[in-house]
């Protein structure tokens, strides 16, 4: 979910649908799999995937 | 790179090895390494089946395999594979032998149905971890996601950190070791198998009870080597889980019937009440 300020996620209560996540200082990235993040930021990253039912906000 | 697919659908049909490997060393002790950036998934594979089937290497190297997925899959001889990087989904699966160590994290079903070897992962693992897992020993250092070993019928899973809902989902035969904190549903429709949580439940699944855990003691003398290896006894998880199922399906010799599944038993009775659908489903 995006909005003009910030950006949101949930994962499904099921963990069934695949979510990759990457944070840095200047970006946060969202995917269903990591080869699309990195086709993004170029360099070596370190993802984590989210587990069920957690909800992530991010404010500008 | 533009993939071609076959009237079938199969990717690349008419791909080749590239052979870029740097090969190093004199007879068995020879290594290879090769950079696997600017490599489709096909001339990864394709690559690495020419170094360990057809040169002979028994020790190869993949640099930036930049999480791709199906890497390093139906590999099945003995041999020492080293990703240097993270894989996608389905890595190292349908393996028979090979030791494998991936330096970074990993996707969805990694080592899916291994039937041998070892495959160690430095960082995370997805969901889906060892799924099908039929013998072999898999490590994960970091955190794992949802059902980890699902359908599991062999060998060892082992999870430096925490491992998320569903674990053991329909292990049917192996052993899991959770160093940390499990989701909900733990074991949920397992069969046998032990499942062992160095931290905090969430909730167990149907079928999963706890046990007590007792000092390991070998049955017949010297045919344990498995657990005494792994040290049930020394690791001191703070339980053990074993599928109820097992003693209501298989009724031993001397008792006269299985003991009925209680509707009130509180294992059972949520578990029960979240998967009713229809007319009076909450």
């Amino acid at each position: 979910m995006v909005t003009a300020d910030a950006l949101g996620v949930a994962k499904d209560e099921m963990a069934a649908k695949p979510l990759v996540l990457y944070e840095s200082p200047g970006l946060v990235a969202l995917a269903s799999e990591e080869v699309a993040i990195r086709a993004v930021v170029g360099h070596e990253i370190d993802t984590y995937d989210p587990y069920e039912r957690e909800v992530l906000v991010w404010h500008l | 790179m533009k993939i071609r697919y076959d009237a079938r659908g199969l990717a690349e049909p008419d791909a080749q090895a590239p052979n870029i490997a740097k090969i190093e060393g004199e007879g068995p002790a020879r290594q290879a390494v090769f950079d696997a950036a600017d490599l489709s998934t096909r001339q990864i594979n394709l690559e690495l089946r020419r170094l360990v089937y057809y040169e002979g290497v028994a020790d190869v190297t993949i640099q930036n395999p930049g999480a791709k997925h199906s890497i390093a899959v139906g590999i099945l001889t003995r041999c020492r594979i080293t990703i240097e990087g993270s894989l996608g989904y389905f890595g190292c699966g349908l393996i028979d032998g090979p030791e494998i160590h991936i330096k970074g994290r990993v996707g969805w079903s990694v080592a899916e149905n291994m039937m041998s070897g070892v495959v160690v992962i430095d960082k995370i693992a997805g969901s889906l971890a060892g799924a099908a897992l039929r013998g072999g020993d898999l490590v994960v250092r970091g955190d794992v996601g949802a059902r980890t070993g699902i359908d599991q019928k062999g060998g060892t899973i082992v999870v430096g950190g925490s491992a998320g809902m569903m674990t053991g989902f329909m292990l049917q035969r192996g052993r899991q070791i959770i160093c940390g904190n499990v989701g909900g549903g733990l074991g949920d429709s397992m069969y046998d198998g032990a499942i062992y949580v160095g931290g905090k439940v969430t909730s167990l699944g149907v079928d999963c009870v706890e046990a007590e855990l007792t000092p390991w003691r070998p049955r017949t003398p010297g045919t344990q080597a498995a657990d005494l290896r792994l040290g049930a006894e020394g690791l001191v998880p703070e339980i053990r889980l074993r599928a109820e199922a097992l003693a209501l399906r298989q009724p031993r010799a001397g008792r006269a019937q299985a003991r009925p599944v209680d509707p009130r038993d509180p294992i059972h009775e949520p578990e029960r009440r979240r998967h009713q659908v229809g007319p009076g489903a909450q």
